[in-house]
């Protein structure tokens, strides 16, 4: 399939009417979440899990794909007016950002996003089309035993990235498994853990798991936060072009913000928000006034705006073509397109190539529509953030119990709910990660799946090394995981040395 | 903190024993034929592993091992109280829906939580709990289609 092709392919699909409505949607209620701190785009997505089975599936992952990147763009202007970031993808936006707004420049710092985002975000769609046929070719070769390990891989980059301590890390990778094997077993048909729940014998819902551990969880811990009057500067659309300086000073942050993020976007754990620090640290270092950074320097904004848009085109290539979602939105959006039927994979691009292209022709038009939707609208925007919390977190309350009920049109869900609520405002209180619990758990199905059918395969644990591309991954992965200990007892080592050797002297 | 660490690794060191037990009873089979259990079992048994770890690591670090109170871990005024009300509103909802129908289910409970957790007046909690029981069952019901139970109102 030639490129023009493919390209031909990606825009017919897109520009059809209702596609264009469907990612018009999804681009707006994206930056409304990216916008409203404490509701993000993983819950909105499980939100609207009802409403896809009334969609077609390109009109379904329009709408989705359309949430994930507008909420970049949208958490941007929280994070610069009223220094709370919309979404941890801008939370490094918040130290430049903010000092711009108290200087009264939020308008250019606003632009600057947008546009910045808008670079970022087309440029990672750009190389998606040109990685994607390639990377699925390679995939296309994948045997269980490569599927396995490539997700093992995935697994293990994030439970490495989650926090500080990687023992906790794995205790809620190994957790999430176990939740996930909650239900009928793929492979044999038996029914684990169900309790006799007959809600429970489809597994745990990934729909009331998420707004429990995002939405309910969020809002119980938020109260705890100091109740922050919301000094929200204000930005009218006239103010928002940046000036010739704040070009010049940008252009250079968002051409490397640019490659960093859709670099950093094709791995697991490489999501907006890794993204947006490593940019902010790299623009700082190549920065000819690194000590301005903090005060309100421009590439300080320019940069990890950039970069967090890239990164989240960039994540595509990865869920599209090998199935493997590398944050953990894009596993609620791969929960999403599980629920329309739709395998994510190289099979994909092969059986419904329309699909494949027309998602990413969508995200070209995508980005356009939200340049129009956070520049000339973001008065609008502004006048959102001056909603009472307490409304807000009561919105989000019913809406999370309306989608938790609809997920199977039964009261049992919301209760699941419930308890996932408590479950993430504890493991936030006892300081343990949740993207390892619930990747592991999203990805859990097709974890089982592919062990075991490489074991039907060779009946041994060899098949995984056996393999050059499944050892590659395999090999990695058990590296990551090991490394931080053995680094751990090598320091130790050495510091005892040293204190022998000093104590000699 | 080192108290929660201990309390925690505890319960996980429970939940992967819970979790073992069952994987052995649905059949682990074995490597050439995993059975239901198998990869349960694995993980299952990780989790004690890893837990036991840390716990060992939590008791070995020096100093005392504070006993935490209640106030510790909610260190907002009023903060265990609005959260219990709060839950205890999300959990009268997933009670009352199927029963009393949509439409009164989320206008009490709109009233409940805009009064009680928000600390609204109830002018306000009544005027909020109207347009948000209207405005979101003409979105979710009638625009989008969403089944809803009815209740006791033929709606």
């Amino acid at each position: 399939m030639g490129f023009m092709n493919n390209f031909s392919m990606a825009f017919s699909v897109a520009l059809d009417p209702l596609n264009l409505l469907m990612a018009l949607i999804g681009c707006f209620l994206g930056t409304l979440v990216g916008v409203l701190p404490g509701i993000g785009p993983s819950t909105t997505i499980c939100l609207l899990f009802p409403i896809l089975y009334k969609l077609s599936p390109i009109q379904s992952i329009i709408m989705l794909a359309g949430i994930y990147y507008g909420a970049q763009y949208g958490s941007s202007t929280t994070s610069i007016l009223v220094k709370i970031p919309g979404e941890p993808g801008s939370a490094v936006t918040c130290l430049d950002g903010y000092a711009m707004a108290k200087k009264g420049r939020a308008g250019p710092a606003l632009g600057i996003s947008a546009i910045g985002s808008f670079i970022g975000g087309t440029f990672s769609v750009v190389i998606l089309m040109f990685l994607a046929p390639p990377l699925a070719n390679m995939a296309i070769k994948f045997g269980p035993p490569e599927n396995f390990s490539v997700m093992f891989f995935g697994l293990s980059m994030i439970t490495y990235l989650a926090g500080a301590s990687m023992i906790k890390s794995l205790i809620m990778g190994a957790a999430g498994l176990l939740l996930g094997s909650v239900g009928t077993d793929i492979l044999s048909g038996a029914i684990r853990y169900a309790l006799g729940f007959k809600g429970l014998e489809d597994g745990v819902g990934i729909v009331p798991v998420v707004m429990g551990l995002f939405g309910i969880a969020e809002i119980l811990l938020a109260g705890e936060q100091a109740a922050q009057k919301t000094d929200v500067h204000e930005a009218k659309f006239k103010d928002l072009f940046p000036t010739k300086k704040d070009w010049r000073d940008s252009a250079k942050p968002i051409a490397r913000a640019s490659v960093l993020g859709s670099f950093l976007g094709l791995f697991p754990g490489g999501g907006p928000t890794v993204s947006a620090f490593i940019s902010y640290a790299v623009e700082k270092k190549f920065s000819k006034h690194p000590e301005r950074f903090g005060t309100g320097e421009i590439a300080g904004v320019a940069g990890p705006e950039t970069a967090n848009n890239s990164s989240a085109g960039a994540a595509f290539a990865p869920l599209l073509c090998l199935g493997i979602p590398t944050t953990v939105t894009m596993g609620v959006l791969l929960g999403g397109f599980m629920v329309q039927g739709i395998s994510p994979g190289p099979l994909l691009m092969q059986r419904q190539p329309e699909l494949f292209w027309g998602v990413i022709g969508s995200m070209y038009i995508g980005n356009v529509m939200l340049l129009a939707l956070n520049l000339p609208l973001i008065g609008i925007w502004v006048k959102i953030l001056k909603i009472p919390y307490s409304l807000l977190s009561s919105l989000i309350f019913l809406f999370c119990l309306i989608g938790a009920y609809t997920n199977n049109n039964n009261a049992f869900d919301i209760f699941v709910m419930i308890v996932f609520g408590v479950v993430g405002y504890l493991m936030n209180k006892f300081d343990y990660p949740v993207a390892p619990f619930i990747l592991a758990y999203i990805l859990e199905p097709n974890f089982e799946r592919y062990f075991g059918q490489s074991l039907l395969m060779e009946g041994n644990l060899l098949i995984f090394f056996s393999r050059p591309i499944s050892a590659t991954f395999s090999l990695i992965a058990i590296l990551i995981l090991v490394y931080p200990a053995i680094s751990n007892l090598l320091q130790k080592k050495r510091l005892e040395l040293k204190a022998t050797h000093d104590g000699l002297e | 903190m080192r108290s929660r660490d201990i309390v925690s690794s505890l319960f996980f060191i429970g939940m992967g024993i819970i979790f073992s037990i069952g994987a052995v009873e649905y059949g682990i089979g074995n490597l050439g034929h995993p059975g239901p259990g198998f990869l349960p079992l694995l993980a299952g048994g990780l989790l004690i592993v890893l837990s036991s770890l840390h716990l060992f690591f939590s008791l070995v670090k020096k100093g005392k091992v504070e006993i935490e109170q209640i106030e510790q871990f909610f260190p907002e005024k009023d903060s265990l109280k609005k959260k219990s009300l709060a839950l205890f509103g999300l959990f009268a909802y997933g009670i009352l829906l199927e029963p009393l129908g949509y439409g009164i289910t989320t206008f009490l409970f709109m009233i409940f939580i805009l009064k009680f957790v928000g600390s609204q007046r109830w002018i306000t909690a009544f005027l909020g709990a109207f347009l948000v029981c209207i405005s979101s069952y003409i979105l979710f019901v009638y625009l989008l289609k969403a089944q809803m139970p009815t209740g006791i109102l033929a709606f």
